[in-house]
This record gives structure tokens, C-alpha cells and sequence, in this order.
């Protein structure tokens, strides 16, 4: 509850420092908009020459990029800011000032600003996968819906994790920053269903790099290509990988040694 | 020493902190070295360090650079890991970061800043006082008095980075007292100011201390900072301890010197001055001598007798010199031990 | 001019071997090309798409990702976080354009690069021994001038945006429309034989295809002779507005500096 309090103090203030960039706001918004274009684009290229990908129908497939775009929403708004600001204030050592508070750091760490213009890809993405769903003629089942919610939460679990475990990172490596892209690299991968991926390709992005717990498995739910033990399978991989990634915080902490004076 | 009070806030025992740095030759060649296989080296910041502070004092943290100092103020404060001893602060070890301890302390640094650049102060302040769960009424009355003393009024609605250097720590200070913490590690809290500033910021830390009888560790490069507001004071030097006590004890102990000051009342004609001692300074008819501690009063007496003086005064030398002093007479102790002087990493 | 470029170098190499981790992660971040692989890949498998069957694929996505690492460019970054702390006013004092000093830190990066890509490369050959090129000398010497000319189509391109931050704030955000339309065009998400006829024909007369996919094209042996000549021609012409808009862009904005500082 207290959290939940500090959540809405922290929140408000991101809000206020970003509409002190009042331009950035549109462009941004644009970018989103453009960059999602984009990405249906390229799949429209894969239908000029297949009926389908691995198995997905091109509204299927719509629907996985709905899902990457509302995760990629997810993250620009609620995590990468956060891992910069990590980044930055252990490089300049304000991140004393994070660790001299009385509330969790990990907490402050992670979820401290959010970047608003940001929650438009997850609108966008939303809607994708309500059109793909229209063209689909699909009314997913209520047990679909459930199993649809359980791996979206999985979803966003891991992709929090994978975060922590980034800006974890920086305590050894003051530089960087480019950690966020290279996650991001893997990352667009998922923008296909991981079906259409071979071999050891697959693997590593189901378990390595578990990009495809993010948005082919929800897709999947949603769809009824998955039954339950692959939902509970999905939903124990987000509660492990988060009490992994949690040790792993800790475990970096005790290495923080904050920058010179 | 004598203790106004006597229950311990800060208890520090052989407190030691290494650290391992990569070292790099310059030039490519080490480039490609370090590439492949980086050396470390362990730098000693803190090395076998005890002392003890009681409620209420404000003590002086001296040191150059690299001495310790802040590594010392970043084991009190939960930010380090002590490599080796035991540091107390409010019976708390502080890199446990309990809740209950930090809401009691409070670390300012003056070459960083917790506000945020893009807001005004008065959004971190709102922001602190939600994280450390200052209840309303509370922080009225905090910012009232904070305001009042610092006259923050016209800064408080400003974005930060439009304000001044000095405004800024004014804001800083704010920010980091909201709570009311009990303990204050203040790091160079005057640093970049101009005079009056620096004046101002020492008096409002001594009016905090008076008023709510908090604990307060200070470093400073500014020497006035530490000889208007601490009494005592801790020496380090490469990580060791070197002094810990009264300020003006220091002084007696550490210069085997006082200044004698004199003005003639005509030019002198030929006499002189350095046979009476070292001559620190001659201008006009002024002059400044350094005259061995115990011979003080014979030498004064006899440039009475021998000079034409109008006006003799003895004092202390500056703090400033006495510090230099110490840390020379340690380099030259380290030196003939036979140690290297390279340790001056960075705190 | 050439020792100064020395010493720029030499300086530039020091300066990335410091950062060993950083250096490898930037390469693995551009992997996008080989996702592209594996999707046409997998795509192919009933049989060629477009004339491209599994095994061209291999060699194109290979070949591509080779060329986008070696004309890798993030000198915008670099000018954006300058202009804004300052850093580029003290860069503008000195007797040098301060080009110079991005282009030795770009060179260097490509041997860093080089370094790991012909294991890499070795090693891809190893895995896919069937995958075939047009290596004759024509084809190397031009793939090689090509690649030189990718990298400073792309490197001024982005350059003249990174410029664009004298005027306008929304300098990045330009280059990010131009970067991600020269993936689309650019024969990154798919051989620009994939596209639609008319389409092929635009991109054809645009800068994009300059960037990534023309060096590759060279050595594939698809084109037929005349298309590598107006290819060639369209490159150097590419080339030369390149140069030309930024040494315009790099006047303008001394002259707007010099009257509004950045």
C-alpha cells in the first residue's frame, strides 16, 4: 500500500518533468506510430511470398506484433528510463543518494520514473491485437482470456527481471548503457511467432533470451494454441527468473562501490 | 577530552576499507596490456581507523584528497562495505540500510545532487517527504523553519537548474534535512561557493545542531568551515588516522612554532630580523616571524629590547599551515619507512 | 594531415580497448540481419521465394551483416551529447574539423570489428560450406570500393543530421526516420529482389539500397552488367550529394554558430 502511495508520488513527477519537453512529446508519439508501421510492413512482405509463418495466419501474426508492441511500450515506459537513470547515477555517483533512503532500492531503482508518451505503444499495440482478433471473427473462450492474462503478467514478470538483472549489470560495467540494445537486438526477434524459429534459434529465445514468453506464448493463449501446462510452465519460468534476478540485485549491490567524489 | 554527553552515537573500530583498482600504463602498448590481462592493485582508502563520537558533536573530518575522508563518511553512512572492523552508527551496522537507521541519518554531498535538474526543489522535497513518510504537519513546520533559516521563499518555485551554485546547496541542504535526521555526514557541503555563502551555509549548520542537537560529521577543504563550526577534529591521512581531538590542541601539538606579528615605529636600519628567528614575511615596517614554541617569550623580549617595535602580537599560526604541516611531517614518516606515496587514488 | 590522423588513431584504439565488454556487446546489438535469416529461412523451406532458395539466403544475410557491421555509424549520438553539454564549442577551437576526430574513432571501431568478424566469418563458412559467391577480382575490388562507399554515404547522412542539432532539437529523432527507411529499402528486412516491382524501381533511385544491400548485390552474381554500371553510377552520385550537402550543412551551422552558439 505505502508502495503503491510512493508509485503515484513518482509517477506524478515523471509526468511533470516530461511536459517540461513539450516537443519531444509529439515527435515521439510519431515515431511510435512510424516504427509500428514499419514493422507491419515487413511482415506484409513475408505474406506476399507465404500464406503463412510457421503456422500463423497473417492476423495471427498481427497479433504477435500487437503483443511485442505493447510489451516494447511496457518497457520504454516503465523500464529502460529506469535503467539509464541507474546507469547514470552509479556513473556519477548520485546513487548514494538512492541507497541513503529508508525504502527499498531495488524499489527506487527500478521503478522510479516512467516515461508517459511512452504508454501510446501499448495502445497501439492493444489495438492491433483487437483488430486481429476482429479479423480473425475469434471470441476467445473465458478460459482463453485466463490463460491469455496469466502469460501477459508472466510477460511482463520476465521482461522486468531481464531488466533488473541489465541495470544489476552496471554496478561492474560502469559503461553500459548499450546493455538496453543489446537486449533490444534479441528483443525484435519476437516480433515473429518463435514457431518459425529452428533448433537451437528456438531454444534461446524461449529460455535464454525468453522473448518468446513475452508475445508468442500470449498470442498463443489468446488464439487457444496453448493448453495448461504450458501456461503454468510460463507463469513458474516468471516466478523463478524474478527470484533470480532479485538475488542477483542483491548480490550486485554488495559490490557498489559509489563513484569518487 | 571532555564530553558534554555522554552517550555514543558513532562507534568505529579498526575500521579498514580496501579497494581493488586496474591500473593501466599509458599508450597504446598498455592499452593492448590492460586489454588483455588487467592488473589490480589494492588501495587502502580506510586503514585500521577508530574513533568514537558522542550525541550533539560536530567533528571535522581533515584530510588532502584520497586521504579517506569520504570512504569513511560512505562506511557510516550504508553506502560501503567495511573490508575488515566495525563501524556503529545509532546501534545500527550501517550497510545492513535498515529502514529505521536510515530514516535517522542524512548524507550531503556538495559535488552531487540528489534534486531533480528539470523540476523545482519543491518537487524532490515533496517526493522525499512521501519516501521517508513525513507526516504532513511535520513537514510544514520543517520547511517553515528550513526556509526561514536558508530564505529559500523565492527558490523554492524555481527549476533547479536555474539556480545558483549556492542556491542549489541551499535547496540540497533542505532536501536532505526534510526529515529531521538525528546524524548529518556533510561531504564538502561549501564546496564552490562564494564567502558570504560559505558563511551562511556554516551558520545554518550550526544553528541545525543547536537546535536539534544533531550529531554532525563535516569534511571541508575550507578550513574556516571546520574552525567555526567543529571543536574537535579527526586527521587522516592515507587512510590512517593521524589526530583525533580538540582543534586548538592540534595546533599546540603539531606546531613547534607560534607567529610573533610586529610593526616598527621607524624603518630598521640594518638590523637584522632573521637572527631572531624564521622571517615568514617583511613588508614596510611589518614584519612576520616563526619563533620556536618554548623560546617564545625570550625571543619577544629581546626584539622589544634590541627593535624599534610600536606594536607586538603572539599568536597561533594558521590552522592551514599547521594542517600542511601534519600532512608533510606524515609523507616524510612514510618516506623514511620507506613506502610509497602513490596512494592517492581517488576516495 | 597524415600524422595528425596518427595520432588520432592511435589515440581512438587506447580509448575503445578501455572499454573491452562495451566493444562486443555494440556488435552483437546489430544482429538484426540474421533474425531477418532466420525468418526467410525458415519461410524458404518449401522451396525458393523469389529466386532466393535457403542456401542464398545464407549468403546474402551473411554477406549483409558483414557490410552493416563494417559501415556501422553512431557519430549523431556522439554530436547530439556534445552540442548539448558544450563539448562540441571546445571541439570547434580546435585548428582541426572535428570530423576528422569521428572518422579516425569510426576507423578504429572497424578494425576492432574486422578483428572479430573473419573468425566469425571462418566460422560461418565452416557451418554453411555450400553458400557461393561471385568472387572474381571485378567483383572483390568493387565490393570492397562499394563497401568504402556505403560506409561514407552512410556516415555523411548521418553526419549532416547530427549537424541538423544546430537548428532543431529534433535531430535524432530525423535520423531515426532515415535509419529505419534505410533498413526497410536498404535489403535489410528483405532482398530488395523480394519487393514489389515498383518498388524495386524506386528504391533503386533512392540513397537506401547505397547503404546496405549494393556491395552485397555486387558479389551475388545477380546483376546483370548494365545494372552494376547504373548501380555504380547511382552510388557515386549518392556519394557526391552526400559530400556536398554536408560541406553546405557544415558552413551554415559555423556561421549559425558563430552568431547564436549551440
Amino acid at each position: 500500500m505505502r508502495y503503491l502511495r510512493l508509485l503515484s508520488v513518482f509517477y506524478k513527477y515523471s509526468l511533470l518533468k516530461e511536459l517540461e519537453y513539450r516537443v519531444n512529446f509529439i515527435s515521439n508519439i510519431f515515431m511510435s506510430v512510424f516504427w509500428v508501421g514499419w514493422g507491419i510492413l515487413g511482415v506484409s512482405i513475408f505474406f506476399l511470398h507465404r500464406d503463412s509463418m510457421g503456422d500463423w495466419s497473417f492476423p495471427e501474426v498481427l497479433m504477435v506484433v500487437g503483443l511485442f508492441t505493447l510489451f516494447t511500450g511496457v518497457m520504454e515506459a516503465f523500464l529502460r528510463p529506469n535503467v539509464g537513470a541507474v546507469i547514470e547515477q552509479i556513473r556519477d555517483g548520485t546513487f548514494d543518494f538512492v541507497l541513503t533512503k529508508p525504502i527499498n532500492a531495488q524499489f527506487i531503482a527500478s521503478l522510479r520514473t516512467i516515461v508517459f508518451w511512452r504508454l501510446a505503444d501499448v495502445l497501439i499495440g492493444l489495438s492491433i491485437i483487437v483488430y486481429a482478433l476482429g479479423q480473425l471473427h475469434a471470441a476467445p473462450s473465458i478460459g482463453q482470456i485466463a490463460f491469455f492474462v496469466v502469460m501477459l503478467a508472466s510477460g511482463a514478470v520476465i521482461v522486468y527481471s531481464i531488466w533488473l538483472m541489465m541495470v544489476s549489470l552496471a554496478f561492474w560495467f560502469v559503461k553500459i548503457d548499450n546493455i538496453a540494445e543489446l537486449f533490444y537486438a534479441f528483443y525484435e526477434a519476437g516480433r515473429y511467432p518463435v514457431t518459425i524459429y529452428r533448433g537451437a534459434v528456438r531454444a534461446l529465445l524461449t529460455f535464454v533470451v525468453p522473448v518468446a514468453f513475452v508475445t508468442t506464448f500470449p498470442a498463443s493463449a489468446l488464439l487457444g494454441k496453448i493448453d495448461v501446462t504450458t501456461t503454468l510452465t510460463g507463469f513458474a519460468f516468471a516466478i523463478g527468473l524474478f527470484i533470480a534476478s532479485n538475488r542477483f540485485w542483491n548480490f550486485a549491490l554488495t559490490h557498489y562501490a559509489s563513484a569518487s567524489s | 577530552m571532555p564530553l558534554a554527553m555522554a552517550n555514543t552515537i558513532i562507534q568505529v573500530d579498526h575500521l579498514c576499507k580496501y579497494y581493488q583498482v586496474h591500473q593501466k600504463e599509458p599508450g597504446l602498448i598498455g592499452s593492448l596490456k590492460s586489454f588483455v590481462a588487467r592488473k589490480y592493485s589494492d588501495v587502502k582508502a580506510v586503514d585500521d581507523v577508530s574513533f568514537a563520537i558522542d550525541a550533539g558533536e560536530v567533528v571535522g573530518f581533515l584530510g588532502p584528497n584520497g586521504a579517506g575522508k569520504t570512504t569513511t563518511l560512505k562506511v557510516l553512512s550504508g553506502l560501503l562495505y567495511p573490508t575488515r572492523g566495525v563501524a556503529r552508527v545509532l546501534d545500527f551496522t550501517p550497510h545492513e540500510r535498515r529502514a529505521a537507521f536510515l530514516r535517522n541519518i542524512t548524507l550531503v554531498m556538495g559535488q552531487k545532487q540528489q534534486l531533480n535538474w528539470d523540476l523545482p526543489a519543491m518537487d524532490t522535497f515533496l517526493v522525499n517527504a512521501a519516501i521517508y513518510e513525513i507526516p504532513d504537519e511535520q513537514f510544514k513546520k520543517t520547511l517553515a523553519e528550513l526556509t526561514e533559516l536558508l530564505e529559500l521563499t523565492p527558490l523554492l518555485k524555481k527549476q533547479v537548474r536555474k539556480l545558483s551554485l549556492g542556491e542549489r546547496m541551499k535547496c540540497e541542504l533542505s532536501a536532505a534535512l526534510l526529515h529531521r535526521p538525528q546524524v548529518l555526514f556533510l561531504d564538502e557541503p561549501t564546496i564552490g561557493l562564494d564567502v558570504t555563502m560559505q558563511t551562511k551555509i556554516r551558520q545554518f549548520i550550526a544553528d541545525y545542531n543547536a537546535r536539534y542537537g544533531a550529531t554532525i560529521i563535516l569534511t571541508s577543504h575550507y578550513m574556516a568551515d571546520v574552525t567555526a563550526l567543529c571543536k574537535r577534529v579527526i586527521v587522516i591521512d592515507h587512510g590512517k588516522l593521524l589526530y583525533d581531538g580538540d582543534l586548538h590542541a592540534l595546533a599546540e601539538k603539531i606546531a613547534p612554532h607560534k607567529l610573533i606579528r610586529v610593526e616598527f615605529s621607524q624603518p630598521l636600519n640594518g638590523q637584522r630580523l632573521a637572527e631572531y628567528g624564521e622571517v615568514v614575511k617583511e613588508r614596510g615596517q611589518r614584519a612576520e616571524l616563526l619563533i620556536p614554541r618554548d623560546q617564545t617569550s625570550q625571543v619577544a623580549a629581546r626584539m622589544l629590547a634590541e627593535l624599534p617595535i610600536a606594536d607586538v602580537t603572539i599568536e597561533e599560526p594558521p590552522i592551514e599551515d599547521v594542517i600542511t604541516r601534519v600532512f608533510e611531517q606524515a609523507a616524510r614518516a612514510r618516506a623514511e619507512r620507506g613506502e610509497s606515496d602513490e596512494n592517492d587514488n581517488d576516495e | 594531415m597524415l600524422i595528425k590522423y596518427a595520432v588520432l588513431l592511435r589515440r581512438s584504439f587506447s580509448a575503445m580497448l578501455e572499454y573491452r565488454a562495451m566493444i562486443f556487446i555494440w556488435m552483437l546489438t546489430n544482429v538484426m540481419p540474421l533474425v531477418m535469416l532466420a525468418v526467410w529461412f525458415s519461410l524458404s523451406e518449401g522451396g525458393p521465394i523469389a529466386g532466393y532458395s535457403q542456401n542464398d539466403f545464407v549468403a546474402y544475410y551473411l554477406l549483409i551483416t558483414f557490410v552493416r557491421q563494417m559501415t556501422n555509424v553512431w557519430v549523431i549520438w556522439e554530436i547530439d551529447y556534445e552540442i548539448r553539454h558544450g563539448d562540441f564549442s571546445i571541439k570547434l577551437l580546435h585548428p582541426l574539423n572535428p570530423i576528422h576526430e569521428y572518422i579516425a574513432s569510426h576507423i578504429t571501431d572497424k578494425f576492432l570489428r574486422l578483428a572479430v568478424m573473419i573468425p566469425l566469418g571462418i566460422f560461418a563458412w565452416i557451418i554453411f560450406p555450400t553458400i557461393h559467391y561471385d568472387l572474381t577480382f571485378t567483383t572483390v575490388t568493387l565490393f570492397l570500393i562499394a563497401l568504402v562507399a556505403s560506409w561514407l554515404i552512410r556516415f555523411l547522412s548521418q553526419y549532416c543530421f547530427g549537424l541538423l542539432a544546430f537548428w532543431i532539437s529534433a535531430s535524432t529523432t530525423l535520423n531515426e526516420i532515415w535509419f529505419a527507411t534505410s533498413l526497410m529499402l536498404g535489403g535489410i528486412v528483405a532482398p530488395l529482389d523480394l519487393f514489389p516491382a515498383n518498388i524495386q524501381l524506386i528504391a533503386k533511385y533512392l540513397p537506401f539500397r547505397y547503404m546496405f544491400a549494393f556491395p552485397v548485390e555486387i558479389v551475388s552474381g545477380r546483376l546483370a552488367q548494365t545494372e552494376l554500371i547504373n548501380g555504380l553510377a547511382a552510388m557515386l552520385g549518392w556519394l557526391i550529394v552526400s559530400v556536398v550537402v554536408y560541406r553546405w550543412l557544415w558552413r551554415r551551422g559555423l556561421k549559425h554558430f558563430s552568431a547564436f552558439g549551440a
